[in-house]
This record gives C-alpha cells, sequence and structure tokens, in this order.
C-alpha cells in the first residue's frame, strides 16, 4: 500500500514543454533517509519533480533560478531560491506535530495527544466490493465492534465501541462527516473510496466535547480534500463473483421420506403392544418387528403391511393411509440450489483532485452494482462528491464539501416473514413446486408451508434512498495564533420503501397489497469557534471556545392499499376510500451548546487537557434541558524525559489518563410531555394519548476512565498502545414498568446503572524492511465485559435474551437443555432443582450463555517484493455465544415436518436409545427455545486477502499514466468456528422490538443470510 | 490581544444564552401534545379514539380487542368441549389456544391486550370526563359525557365479568379488577392501584350507565356510538347478570325501554350479519371499512381473519371439523343449540372453496373440505354486531318469566320469544309450556341465535348460580375459577400487591 502510495507521487505528471535545465537530487531527512511522499515543484507554475524508484528526483527548469517549494507529509514545507545549481540534495526538517490527529472539534498531534482515540487511513480500509463503512472497518481498529446483521445487501451493521452503554437507547455512536454530525444514519451508504480518514473517539477526554451524544463514542470522518498538483485523475474498477460461505447439510429426499415414514407410523397408531422393554411391536408383512429406526429404514418405502393392535386388541392396517401421503413425495428438491446462486458485483470509481497550494479540489463519481446470494437481493449505489478548499486571503480560508449518493435495494420483507427466501431451507426436499401455479407446492402446500419462490415471483420490496451531506467552512486567522472558524452543515435524507405483495401471495391475497413508506430527515448545524494559541514560555497553551447549535426534523408519510400497484397507488387521492394514509407524528430536535478545550503542554513532556461541554436539548423539560460534560486528561511522555537519555530502542513512551462524563439522550424527542397520535374510526379523525409524560426525565450519564500507554520501540519497528477503560452508565433511561390501568405498559424514566470495563491492545511491527521486501503487521484486540449493576429491580425478557440485574445486558436466559430421556426420546430440561423434567413449561428459564464476546480484534499483515503488494486480514471473535433460532426448526428432530439438518437423523427412536437428539415428536406443538440451540459463536476469519502489481515505470512512461496496478482479492475466504448455522457473524432482531428489542436481542440467528465470500478483481489507474 | 479574547468569549457565551430558549422550541409534523381537550372539536376527536380503542380497532400493534373481537373469541372459546368443535390453528394462532384448553397462564398476550386495552379507553373517556366542561354547547355536551360515560360503565361491567367472579351474594365482596376514574397524564398521577371488589365494579358500571341514559335520552345517535337504547340495552343485561326478582324486574323495564327505541328485527336472522352499514335490529354496531378495521389477513388480528376459512378474508382459525354425520344437530356445538333442520341459523351451504368469495356465502354456515365455517364474520369491512334487537326481546322475556315463573306463560314473554323463533323459520312456541320447559326454551333459543356472538358464556355463569345441573364445556363448573381470566403477570409486577 505504501509502495503504491509511492507510485503515486513519484510519477506525477509534469506538463511543462519548454524544460531547458534539468536539476537533479534528493529528499532526506535529519537522518539521512529518504522522504517519502514529496511534492516539489517551482512556485506559481504547474511544474513538479519526478522521482525514480530510487527516491532521486529531476524537475525541468527554464533557466536554473526559479523558486522551488518542497512539502512532505509530517515535516515543515520549504522553499529554495536556485541560484543555476543542476544538483540538489533538500534536507526537509520533521514538523513537531506530526500525525495530526483530527478531533473533529480542533485537532492534535498524536504526540500530544492525552485521550484515546484510533485513526484508520483509507489505504487501511478494505477493498471488498460493496462493504458499506461499517462493515469496511471490522477487525481494522481496537476497541470498535462492527457485527453483521446478516449477509443481505442493503442491511445494517451494529457498530459498538467499547460496548454499548445504554439499555433502551441508541448504542450507535456518532457520526461527523466534514464537520456534520449525522442524525439520518447516511454514513453507511458514504463512499469508502472517498474517505481520507477515520478517527474513532472512545474516551471521555477525546469525546466530551461533543456532550449529550458522545456517550457511544464518536467517529470523526474526514473526505478527501485535492491540494499542491496538477490535475490528478484516479479510476478504479473492481469485479467481484460472491456465493455463501457455506452451505448446511440437509437431509435428502429419501431422509426425508423416512422421517415422513416415521411421522405416519407414530401418529397412526395407539400403540398397545409392547415388547419385555418397553419397545413397541408392530407386524411388517405379518411379521413382529420392534419400532426402531432400522424398522422406519427398512419399511419406509416398500408397499409392506405394517399392522398394529389397536387399544380394543384389533388388528389395524395402515397401509391405506401410508401410501398416499408417501406415494405422494416423489420430488427431489435441494432448496438451497434453489435460493442461493453465485452473484456478481462492478465497481466503479473515478476522481479528480488538483490545486495549487493556494486551493485544491476534488470530485469523484461511483457506481456500485452488486447481486445478493439469495435470489431476490440486488443493490446498486451511485456517489458523487465535491470538495473545494481555497485561501481566499492571506487570513481567510475556505472550505467545502458535498456528498451525495443514492441507493436501492432490492429485497424480501424482513426475516421473519415465512416468504423470506432462506426459510426455503425448511422445505420439504420431498417436494417441489409448480411455476405454472404460482410457485405453490405440489404436496406440502396444503399444509401451511409456503415457498418464498411465490414471494420472489409477485412480490416487490425495493428501498431507495438519497442523501446529502455538504458543509461549508471559514477559518480567519485574526492573528497568527488566533483563528475564527465558522462551520455551516446541512444534511438531508430521503428514504422509500415500496412493497408490493401481488394477489398470488400470502399476504397479498385476494387483490394485492401495496404500501409506500417515506422518510426525510433534514439536519443543520451552525458551530462557530476561536482557537487560540500561546507559548509561555516554552510551554504551550491551546483554547478553544465555541457554540454550535445543531436542528434535526424528519417527516414521515406512508399510503397503503389493497390493489396491486405501486403506481397506481401514488395516484390515489386523499378522500379514496380504498388508500389508508393517516398523518404520522414526525421528529423535531435540537441541541444549542457552548464547549471549551483547553490544552497545556510543559516542555512536550507533561500535556493536559480540559474539555467540557453544555448542552441544551429539547428532549426535556425546561428545567432539566441543560447537562455539563466535563473532562480532564493528562499526559506524560516519558521518553523526552531527560533521565531517559537519548535511546534508539526506545522511540516513543507515553502515559495518558482522562477521566469525564458524556451523555446520552432518549430516542424519543418528547417523552417529557403528554402526545397524542392521531388515529381514524368509522373515516372520523380521532386522537389517543400515546404516552405518559414525565417531566424529570434528563440524559444517561456516562462516565468514563482510561489510562493508556503509547510506545514505540526499537526505531520505530515495534509500535503500538495499551488502554484499560471503565466507563459506568448512571441514570439509565429505561422503559420503567407501570401499572397499565394507566392505559400503558411502561413510563420512560432513568433508573439504573451499568458498566463495561475493558482492555484494548494495538501493536504494530515492521518485521522486514529493506529495499526490495517490506513487511508489516498490525494487531488489535479488545477485551469489554459489561454489567447491568442497577435495574431497579426490573427486569426485561425478549425471546431468550434478558436484561437482569448483575448480569451482562441481553444474557441468554431460557431453558436449559440436558438431553434426551432414553425411556422417552423427549427432551429433558433442568428443572432448577438438581433434576431434569422432560415439562418444557415447567423448566424454570436460567443463565445459560453470554451472547457478548470475551474478546475480539484483527491481525494485518502486508508484504510488498518489487512491484507486487500482498496483504490479508484475519478477523476474530472469541468467547461468545450464539442462539442458532434457526435450529428450532431446522434441527428439532423433525419438528413440524420441515426439512431438518442431516445431523438430526442420529436422534431416539426406541426405548433405550441413547442419542443425540430428541425422537420425533408428534405431539410438540410449538419450537420450545431451549439451550439445545445455544452454540459457541467464536470464530477466527480471513476477511479480506489483496494480491497486487504494481506495473513499472516504464511501462507507465510508455501509457503517460501516473501509476497502474492491477490486483485480485478475495473476503471471506474461510472461516474456522464450531458454530453449526452458516455464519456465526450475525446477529439478528425482531423489528417489530424497536430500539429496546435491537439492543437486547444480540446474537441471534434466525434465518440470518450468510456473508459472502467474494472473489475479486480489479485495476486502479492513475492519470 | 487578551481583550480580543475576552470580546469573543463574551460574544460566544452571549450568542448561546441568548437564543438558547427560542432554538430549543421545535416542533415535529402532525405532532399534538401538551393539554389538547380544549375544544369541543378535540372532544370530540377524543371521543372517536375511545370509540377506536373500545371497538379494538387494529392500530398497527394491536387489533381485535374488547367488544371488537376478543370479548366474543375468549367466550366462545372458553365453551369449546371437545377438538373437532373448534379446530383451531394453535401453529399460528397460539395466543387463544389456552382459552379452550381452559388453561389461561397471566403470561398470555391476549389477556394483557385486552387488560391494557380496556383501561387505556378508560383512561381516554376519564380525560374527557374531567375537561367535559369545556363544551359550551348543552346539547353536545350531553352527548358526549354521556357516551363518555357509557363507555366507561359497559367496560367495567364486561371486564368484571372476564376478570373477576360472577356476580352472587358470596362473590359482592371479592376483590376483582382496579376502578379508575381519574385520568392519567403523567408519572405522578399514577398513584397506587388497589382492586375493587365485585359489588363495588357492578355498581360502578350501573351509575355511568344510569347517568349515561340521563344525558342521552331524546339525542339521535347512530349505531355505532353508544345511545340511550345502548345504555338500557347494557342496564338490562347488567341486571341479568345480577339475577334474582329485583334485578329482573329492573332488566324487564331496561330492555323495555330500549325496545321501544324503534329497533326492528332483520327478516331473515342471516341479514343480521355481514352487512356494510348496521342493520335494522343493530343497538349496538362497530363499523369498520378498509382503512379502520379490527384487522386483516396481514395483522392475523379480528374476528373475520379468525372465523373466515375464504383465504381471501382469513385464515379460518376457529372451525368446525364435520363428520359423516350432521355435526349442527348433535351436541357438538357448545351447550348444544339442538338445531333443527328447518332453522335458518344452521343452514349450511356445502358448494364452496377456499377461494369462494365473501358474496357467494348465503348460509349460516359454509363447509370449506373437511371443514365448516360460521358465516357471522366473513369480511373485516362489515359491521360487527355487539347488541342486537334479537337480544333485547330474548333478554325481556327471561326477565319477564324469572319474575312470574308460571304457567301459562306471559303473553309478552312468550310472543319476545316466538318473534325469535318464526323469523328463524321455526314454529311459534304456546303458551301452555311449563315454567320449566319455556325457561329452557328461552336458554336454548340464547344458544342458537348468539351462537360465537359472546353471549352464552356468560349466561351459564349466570345460570350456574342457582341451577347446579349447569355445565360449560361438556360438564365443567362454570363457576370454576379457571373461567376468571387472571390479571396479566406485568401488571402484578408494576402494581406491588396487587395479586396477593
Amino acid at each position: 500500500m505504501k509502495l503504491f502510495l509511492s507510485c503515486l507521487f513519484a510519477f506525477a505528471i509534469t506538463f511543462s514543454s519548454f524544460a531547458q535545465t534539468t536539476l537533479r537530487g534528493t529528499v532526506k531527512d535529519a537522518s539521512g533517509n529518504l522522504v517519502d511522499n514529496v511534492t516539489l515543484r517551482v512556485e506559481g507554475k504547474e511544474v513538479f519533480a519526478t522521482f525514480n524508484t530510487a527516491g532521486s528526483f529531476t524537475i525541468e527548469l527554464i533557466d536554473g533560478y526559479e523558486t522551488l517549494l518542497v512539502y512532505a507529509k509530517g515535516f515543515k514545507s520549504q522553499t529554495i531560491y536556485l541560484a543555476g545549481q543542476t544538483q540538489l540534495d533538500v534536507v526537509l526538517v520533521k514538523e513537531p506535530n506530526q500525525d495530526v490527529v483530527n478531533l473533529g472539534i480542533g485537532s492534535q498531534s498524536k504526540d500530544q495527544m492525552s485521550g484515546s482515540v484510533s485513526s484508520i487511513q483509507s489505504d487501511e480500509m478494505i477493498q471488498a466490493p460493496l462493504t458499506n463503512l461499517e462493515q469496511a472497518n471490522q477487525g481494522v481498529t481496537s476497541g470498535l465492534q462492527v457485527q453483521n446483521s446478516g449477509g443481505n445487501l442493503g442491511a445494517p451493521a451494529v457498530v459498538r465501541i467499547r460496548g454499548g452503554s445504554s439499555l433502551s437507547q441508541s448504542n450507535a455512536p456518532l457520526y461527523v462527516v466534514d464537520g456534520v454530525p449525522l442524525t439520518s444514519g447516511s454514513q453507511s451508504s458514504l463512499n469508502p473510496n472517498n474517505i481520507a480518514s477515520m478517527e474513532v473517539l472512545k474516551d471521555a477526554s477525546a469525546t466530551a466535547i461533543y456532550g449529550t451524544r458522545a456517550a457511544n463514542g464518536v467517529i470523526i470522518i474526514t473526505t478527501k480534500s485535492g491540494r499542491d498538483s496538477g490535475l490528478q485523475v484516479n479510476l478504479d474498477y473492481q469485479f467481484g463473483i460472491s456465493e455463501t460461505v457455506s452451505r448446511l447439510d440437509l437431509i435428502n429426499a429419501k431422509e426425508h421420506r423416512i422421517m415422513m415414514f416415521e411421522n405416519e407410523i407414530r401418529s397412526q397408531i395407539d400403540f398397545i403392544k409392547l415388547g419385555a422393554s418397553g419397545e413397541v411391536i408392530v407386524s411388517a408383512n405379518g411379521v413382529e418387528q420392534v419400532l426402531n429406526r432400522t424398522f422406519f429404514e427398512t419399511y419406509f418405502n416398500n408397499p409392506d403391511v405394517i399392522s398394529f393392535e389397536d387399544s380394543g386388541g384389533t388388528v389395524q392396517n395402515i397401509q391405506t393411509s401410508r401410501s398416499a401421503f408417501l406415494d405422494s413425495l416423489v420430488y427431489d428438491t435441494d432448496w438451497q440450489d434453489q435460493i442461493f446462486r453465485t452473484a456478481a458485483s462492478h465497481k466503479f470509481n473515478v476522481d479528480f483532485s488538483g490545486g495549487t497550494d493556494k486551493m485544491g479540489y476534488f470530485a469523484s463519481v461511483g457506481y456500485n452494482t452488486q447481486e445478493g446470494i439469495l435470489i431476490g437481493n440486488k443493490f446498486d449505489r451511485f456517489n458523487g462528491t465535491v470538495s473545494f478548499d481555497a485561501e481566499l486571503t492571506s487570513k481567510l480560508d475556505v472550505g467545502l464539501n458535498f456528498n451525495y449518493s443514492n441507493t436501492k435495494t432490492d429485497d424480501l420483507q424482513e426475516n421473519q416473514d415465512v416468504a423470506f427466501p432462506l426459510q426455503a431451507i425448511l422445505l420439504p426436499p420431498t417436494d417441489s413446486f409448480d411455476p405454472t401455479d404460482n410457485y405453490n407446492l405440489y404436496v406440502f402446500g396444503g399444509r401451511n408451508f409456503y415457498n418464498p419462490m411465490t414471494e420472489i415471483n409477485f412480490a416487490d420490496f425495493i428501498s431507495k434512498s438519497n442523501s446529502y451531506i455538504s458543509s461549508l467552512n471559514l477559518n480567519y486567522s485574526l492573528m497568527d495564533n488566533l483563528d475564527l472558524n465558522v462551520n455551516g452543515g446541512y444534511e438531508r435524507a430521503d428514504f422509500r420503501t415500496d412493497l408490493r405483495q401481488g394477489p398470488e401471495t400470502l399476504e397479498g391475497q385476494p387483490s394485492g397489497n401495496s404500501r409506500i413508506s417515506e422518510q426525510l430527515f433534514e439536519n443543520y448545524i451552525l458551530d462557530a469557534r476561536v482557537s487560540y494559541t500561546q507559548d509561555i514560555g516554552g510551554n504551550n497553551l491551546g483554547v478553544i471556545l465555541g457554540s454550535s447549535y445543531q436542528k434535526t426534523v424528519s417527516t414521515f408519510d406512508e399510503r397503503q392499499a389493497f390493489i396491486n400497484s405501486i403506481s397506481q397507488l401514488e395516484t390515489l387521492e386523499t378522500g379514496n376510500a380504498l388508500l389508508n394514509s393517516n398523518p404520522i407524528t414526525g421528529a423535531a430536535n435540537a441541541l444549542v451548546s457552548s464547549y471549551l478545550r483547553l490544552n497545556y503542554d510543559i516542555k512536550n513532556l507533561y500535556f493536559f487537557q480540559l474539555s467540557t461541554r453544555m448542552d441544551a436539548s429539547s428532549k426535556f423539560d425546561v428545567g432539566n434541558r441543560v447537562g455539563f460534560f466535563p473532562s480532564l486528561s493528562a499526559g506524560w511522555n516519558i521518553v523526552n524525559e531527560s533521565f531517559f537519555g537519548q535511546s534508539s530502542a526506545i522511540n516513543q513512551l507515553k502515559l495518558r489518563a482522562s477521566y469525564g462524563l458524556v451523555g446520552n439522550t432518549p430516542f424519543g424527542d418528547f417523552l417529557y410531555r403528554n402526545n397524542y397520535g392521531i388515529i381514524k374510526y368509522d373515516n372520523r379523525d380521532a386522537i389517543e394519548l400515546t404516552n405518559l409524560g414525565n417531566s424529570d426525565l434528563k440524559w444517561e450519564t456516562t462516565a468514563q476512565l482510561n489510562v493508556g500507554l503509547d510506545f514505540s520501540i526499537l526505531n520505530q519497528k515495534i509500535s503500538g498502545s495499551f488502554d484499560y477503560y471503565n466507563k459506568s452508565t448512571t441514570d439509565l433511561l429505561f422503559p420503567f414498568p407501570v401499572s397499565q390501568t394507566t392505559g400503558f405498559s411502561s413510563i420512560t424514566d432513568n433508573i439504573g446503572s451499568m458498566t463495561n470495563k475493558g482492555f484494548e491492545v494495538m501493536i504494530n511491527t515492521v518485521n522486514v524492511s529493506n529495499a526490495d521486501f517490506a513487511w508489516t503487521s498490525s494487531l488489535n484486540i479488545s477485551a469489554n465485559k459489561n454489567n447491568i449493576s442497577d435495574l431497579g429491580g426490573q427486569q426485561s425478557i425478549i425471546g431468550v435474551n434478558a436484561y437482569l440485574e448483575n448480569q451482562p445486558a441481553g444474557i441468554f436466559y431460557m431453558r436449559r437443555y440436558v438431553g434426551v430421556d432414553p425411556a422417552t426420546g423427549l427432551a429433558l430440561y433442568d428443572d432448577g432443582n438438581d433434576g431434569t423434567t422432560t415439562d418444557w413449561e415447567a423448566a424454570p428459564r436460567q443463565i445459560v450463555g453470554n451472547p457478548n464476546p470475551e474478546f475480539f480484534g484483527g491481525l494485518t499483515n502486508t508484504l510488498s517484493y518489487k512491484s507486487f503488494d500482498f496483504s490479508f486480514l484475519f478477523q476474530f471473535v472469541q468467547g461468545v455465544d450464539l442462539y442458532f433460532a434457526t435450529g428450532e426448526f431446522l434441527a428439532n428432530s423433525g419438528y413440524n415436518l420441515q426439512g431438518q439438518l442431516s445431523s438430526q437423523i442420529d436422534r431416539w427412536y426406541a426405548p433405550g436409545d441413547v442419542a443425540p437428539n430428541p425422537g420425533y415428536d408428534i405431539k410438540q406443538t410449538a419450537p420450545q427455545p431451549s439451550s439445545r440451540w445455544l452454540q459457541d459463536g467464536s470464530y477466527v476469519r480471513l476477511k479480506n486477502v489483496t494480491f497486487s502489481y504494481n506495473f513499472p515505470e516504464s511501462v507507465l512512461n510508455k501509457l503517460n499514466l501516473r501509476n497502474m496496478s492491477i490486483y485480485v482479492g478475495g473476503a471471506n475466504l474461510f472461516t474456522i468456528t464450531d458454530y453449526e448455522g452458516f455464519d456465526p457473524d450475525v446477529s439478528y432482531s425482531d423489528p417489530n422490538d424497536g430500539v429496546i428489542g435491537q439492543n437486547i436481542s444480540r446474537g441471534i440467528d434466525n434465518f440470518s443470510t450468510p456473508q459472502s465470500r467474494i472473489i475479486m478483481s480489479g485495476i486502479k489507474i492513475g492519470i | 490581544m487578551k481583550n480580543r479574547i475576552s470580546k469573543l468569549i463574551c460574544l460566544a457565551l452571549v450568542i448561546t444564552s441568548l437564543s438558547c430558549s427560542d432554538l430549543l422550541d421545535v416542533q415535529a409534523e402532525n405532532s399534538l401534545a401538551g393539554d389538547l381537550l380544549t375544544s369541543q372539536a378535540f372532544m370530540e376527536k377524543a371521543l372517536d379514539g375511545a370509540y377506536f380503542n373500545l371497538f379494538g380497532i387494529y392500530d398497527g400493534g394491536n387489533g381485535g380487542e374488547l367488544l371488537g373481537g376478543d370479548f366474543k373469541m375468549i367466550a366462545t372459546l372458553f365453551l369449546r368441549h371437545q377438538t373437532q368443535e373448534v379446530s383451531w390453528q394453535s401453529e399460528d394462532f397460539p395466543d387463544y389456544l389456552q382459552f379452550s384448553q381452559k388453561s389461561v397462564t397471566n403470561i398470555n398476550p391476549r389477556v394483557e391486550a385486552n387488560w391494557i386495552r380496556g383501561y387505556e379507553t378508560i383512561n381516554l373517556v376519564n380525560g374527557i370526563l374531567e375537561s367535559i366542561e369545556v363544551i359550551e354547547d348543552q346539547t353536545a355536551k350531553e352527548e358526549i359525557q354521556g357516551q363518555a360515560l357509557a363507555i366507561r360503565g359497559l367496560l367495567y361491567f364486561e371486564m368484571v365479568r372476564f376478570w373477576g367472579p360472577q356476580y352472587e351474594s358470596s362473590t359482592t365482596g371479592s376483590p376483582a379488577i382496579p376502578i379508575r376514574t381519574k385520568a392519567i397524564h403523567t408519572k405522578a398521577d399514577i398513584g397506587t392501584t388497589t382492586l375493587s371488589s365485585v359489588g363495588e365494579v357492578y355498581q360502578r358500571a350501573v351509575e355511568d350507565l344510569e347517568q349515561a341514559s340521563t344525558l342521552l335520552n331524546g339525542k339521535s345517535i347512530p349505531a355505532s356510538k353508544i345511545s340511550y337504547a345502548a345504555c338500557q340495552a347494557y342496564l338490562g343485561k347488567i341486571s341479568l347478570q345480577k339475577g334474582g326478582v329485583t334485578e329482573f324486574g329492573k332488566a324487564e323495564g331496561y330492555f323495555t325501554n330500549a325496545i321501544s327505541e324503534g329497533f326492528i328485527l332483520n327478516a331473515s336472522p342471516l341479514d343480521a350479519f355481514n352487512n356494510a352499514t348496521a342493520s335494522t335490529e343493530d343497538v349496538l354496531a362497530i363499523n369498520q371499512n378498509i382503512v379502520s378495521s379490527t384487522g386483516n389477513l396481514s395483522s392475523a388480528t379480528g374476528l373475520s381473519t379468525m372465523f373466515s376459512s375464504l383465504s381471501s378474508t382469513g385464515y379460518g382459525a376457529m372451525q368446525i371439523v364435520a363428520t359423516a354425520f350432521d355435526p349442527l344437530q348433535k351436541t357438538f356445538i357448545p351447550n348444544n343449540p339442538n338445531f333443527y333442520e328447518v332453522d335458518l341459523r344452521h343452514s349450511i351451504q356445502s358448494n364452496t372453496t377456499s377461494t369462494s368469495s365473501p358474496n357467494e356465502i348465503d348460509s349460516a354456515f359454509y363447509q370449506n373440505g373437511v371443514r365448516l365455517s360460521s358465516s357471522k364474520f366473513l369480511r373485516n369491512t362489515d359491521v360487527i354486531p355487539v347488541i342486537r334487537l334479537s337480544e333485547l326481546y330474548l333478554g325481556r322475556a327471561e326477565a319477564i318469566h324469572e319474575q312470574v315463573f308460571s304457567s301459562p306463560i306471559d303473553p309478552l314473554a312468550l310472543s319476545d320469544v316466538n318473534r325469535v323463533r318464526t323469523r328463524a323459520g321455526l314454529p311459534a312456541l304456546l303458551d301452555t309450556l311449563s315454567a320449566f320447559e319455556f325457561l329452557d326454551s328461552i336458554k336454548v333459543e340464547r344458544a342458537r341465535e348468539f351462537l360465537y356472538e359472546g353471549v352464552l358464556f356468560h349466561d351459564l355463569k349466570r345460570w350456574a348460580v342457582n341451577d347446579a345441573g349447569v355445565s360449560i364445556a361438556f360438564g365443567q363448573d362454570p363457576l370454576n375459577s379457571k373461567f376468571i381470566l387472571p390479571i396479566p403477570q406485568t401488571e402484578c409486577d408494576a402494581s406491588s400487591g396487587l395479586c396477593n
């Protein structure tokens, strides 16, 4: 990657055609090492130096008396007045503030930081086809947990920084794009190609300046801009092929027939004749047999006369009924073949950048189209970006950013629906479907089995979005050390979902069903601040004082009619009897804030930072609006201590600590007061109370302590950081149960507290570094321990997850499955008294597992040899339990006649069988969730591999290109896991459960689409 | 320079503090908040909001509760005595299974949904009653106040019938359900929740409905809302439920008042159902249309969704398994309506399939494969009758007959029963019947006429008070506590001491 960047700069094209003198030379740092990524140009002219691979430059001059400008990142720029020489060795001096970290509000050198921030540079982001921004960062940096909600294209990922700080409110970090704090979730549709850098602010000292919204961390995104070069054009095309990461081992048609035979026998017979040890005796062709696995496997397909004695002692023949049903099972369908496909993707991106030392510009357009690995799923995205910045006068800088994206997702309704394609894996392999009869099943259609193919062919579920993020930034230098910065931002996002269900579908009959749902978000921000720096006797003081105003407004609209056409629905006028369209309450909130940050460093040795923010939020009643969020941090640059001396073994050693408060506001806008909803009865508008007001409501407060150490040793060959944190959230916003005689079941209130403690390790190593070969590694590991310390004596249970006091949030709480009763074949559950019971309902729920991982992380390796680059990323999650909810149906010993995992064949058949799975139970009427389907969800995954070739200078010169590379790669190539489902990287929550459901439902695999395994290749060209 | 900095700091602070209060004053689109009940227009909307909930209109999450469905569904399922009689689709609608199994847990979602929606409705009308003085027009004020009181009264009656023991001298002091007569708007209004006794709840219901009757008498109110007649009908029902000679006397008067409001029996009992608007015999009926209904196929709520086995309108969860013999004449149906062949309410249509249109159904039952379905609730766009004129006639007949209990039969009681019988195609009864025979005729007639309408379950409880021979669901005691709905676990958890 580094090499790629060198090439990019090294072969910068000159436009000069009047060259008369050639100046040659090198650019080195104070230690005599060549400096990479240098820009060397003639002042006032579009004339640039070119560098050869050995690091020497040449630049064509007119007379050799020009003025040269030399820039390189991390170094002080130089102006050199030439005096006719032809050889020049430039020595650049390092900027003291190298590695500047953008803190959203202000920036700071990495050296002087005392907070906990991790940075991701654009070239560290994954080069997979369609990943959204969140997914691109999985495994890349510490403290950032990214969990996919499934491999469905367009599905969001769950992002958590240092665990979730809230139980019932959003746990998503705050995203700030070019100074605009987002409210609509548009970060997902940003084009990762356009991002210059991302900073993940983790501790309170870094986030406190974002106040009430910073409890879950802040992610600062800076998009690319241009500067100091002629017009540069980058072209990028990628083609990918994806398929499912895995398939399940399902029973085949023969095995399903055996199961159906068992079902017939067990449902018909009032077994009366028993053998000596309780085994059931039946007759086949007049010969007495024990009813066991061998019996079913022997007689399932033969026209034998099966008979038994009923309770009256009469011999009953079940030949007829068996034949009628079993003989209809003539099909052999692999449903996974029907729903999975090999899918193609294309990604195209072109960007233009350039500028002078006084201005820069960047513009790009990108288009991405990808088919899902499941039928019916497709995603398209278009991105456009423009950024411009200029130094208008010596005092006034202006910057303008504009990001646009348009997405379109073709999908089917949410996973729980029986219509979701993945649920076809439950369909009996002995059945098939008739395309001329609405894809209905031949045999099982009448038994409430539904073929998703019907849905694929007769329904549409299309989501579209347009989002715009724009910002205008003015910086005015009042004095040398005093700047005024005004930043205005506007974000707008509109989302539209069209649902059409034809009359052929389950929910669309008899006349079809169409629904259009629209949402519009608008978000305005105005931020003004002054920043001041002062040298006080060798010590530096920095002050930032600012205030901001942000307002977010969203409106919703929904129209529905039982018709089979979206376009017809669009034309239905208000008042039309078919049209169902009630006004929906919108959302609006505002935040007025002022903030202050003081930095003071003493002799580049001790650093102190105080930052505070005062927020006033419209989400609370007048008396509770203002929140105060202070933080304090300190750093000690031990390596700069005189007692440390000059050692090349230790290049950096810094200890830092911070403590501070941040907040979280409720999701709802006006929970402090009574609100009414508009409803309709008998064609008249009506109103009803929709909540109980709570004027005492206030924000959740999270106090966070962070202690960290940054180091760099052995000539920076090994560097990294350790962080320990302890977050404690109090005044948790929680729907506290109230008497339902109020008409409501809960009221949002501040109760309880929760802690998140953990550590993070990040280590970067330069393993080999010489002229031809370089190898670097980067490892990050994060561990977080969550505990609900107080919940006001309440508990909250959704499905198999729960909030319980003194337990991690979302702990698995269900019946404990302990095996199979050898006598009856029924499932055994822990009865809570050291015994077992076959009565599922009587068994108490217990804590059986934890969906929160013990630790997770990633390991990146980058190797380069001459013109070849090779990089790969392993991503891992360990010590986590997953609930294979799909198994309630698919691995339930034949439950409901459905298709099954092959493992279920190994079940109980006859008394005495010691079997790993309970027997076929015709009386079971519900799936009966239990720890039977709780599994270890740990995994290690080869997340990404890229192998690229950079074309040599000779080729580039011939083609007149700045750079060119081709690459092949793969994503999710293999996964090491014991998990039985498709993919351990899943997280399902029922959309009907709302925000609290999303928080509590962790580690659930409920027919979640697996991730794609992707093979891709692409080309990048720089002109 | 320091000066300039301090000026800037001041400026920033001033801007912030000055703008603070105004800038935070944001409003969301279509949002209604605060004290809304300050005008007649909003009071009318609030009353419609109460009807919306009383009638169990689907609101995106819930639907089919209270009068709009579950008061009929739960009562019907409690009567079931064998699996063929009501073949419940437990896989798709497991929440209702417990009622037919007579084993209802306190975490049953339908029990909780009805409990909360009942009190939500009561809270809405309490809010209306507290603000009633904002209405200046006297007639409008009386109409709104009367309906709000009636809603509260009838709900307390309906809820105490389900969540409390049958009213009798030994139970009037038994704890039943909480009474709320003050509106709750905020956390501070909640207070503690306690159970009132059966007697207190009945008294509350009677007082509310009596006051409502006074306010609504002489007002013209359609059947889709609660009129004077509906109040009187409910008062009559309450009196019947309480039993005893005094109450039967009151019941006779209430029913007579309601009957004289001008309702007319339809020519055929089948005409009383599947009407787009209320029929002439509807005293109280829920209007449904495509936009506001108790549920549809995708919400999977509402009576028609459960009863209809026509794939265009329902899932047919509530069905009778047809056997070789005619199940309707045998002791299959709850408490034995003993239909005669000629009874229109017994007519079976056998030429239907699951794809037949509701318009093709013109009988009381239709056969769909091996199953029989009732045709009372075919579409979610039709009226759901709550009280029909025939209930007033049969109620009055019983009230009169219980007072005199003699033969020859009182002519008014006899003619009330015969009105219902003859329009169903049955021969008129003669006044020579014995007092016991006539009482049995009334009971059987109620079973035939109100099958699936949630009437019989409560009848069996009141009849069982004085007749140990009355049984429910084949030999079980109607007064057994398993027929009393439990207070939801969530309510017990939130209101400490309520369920001890």
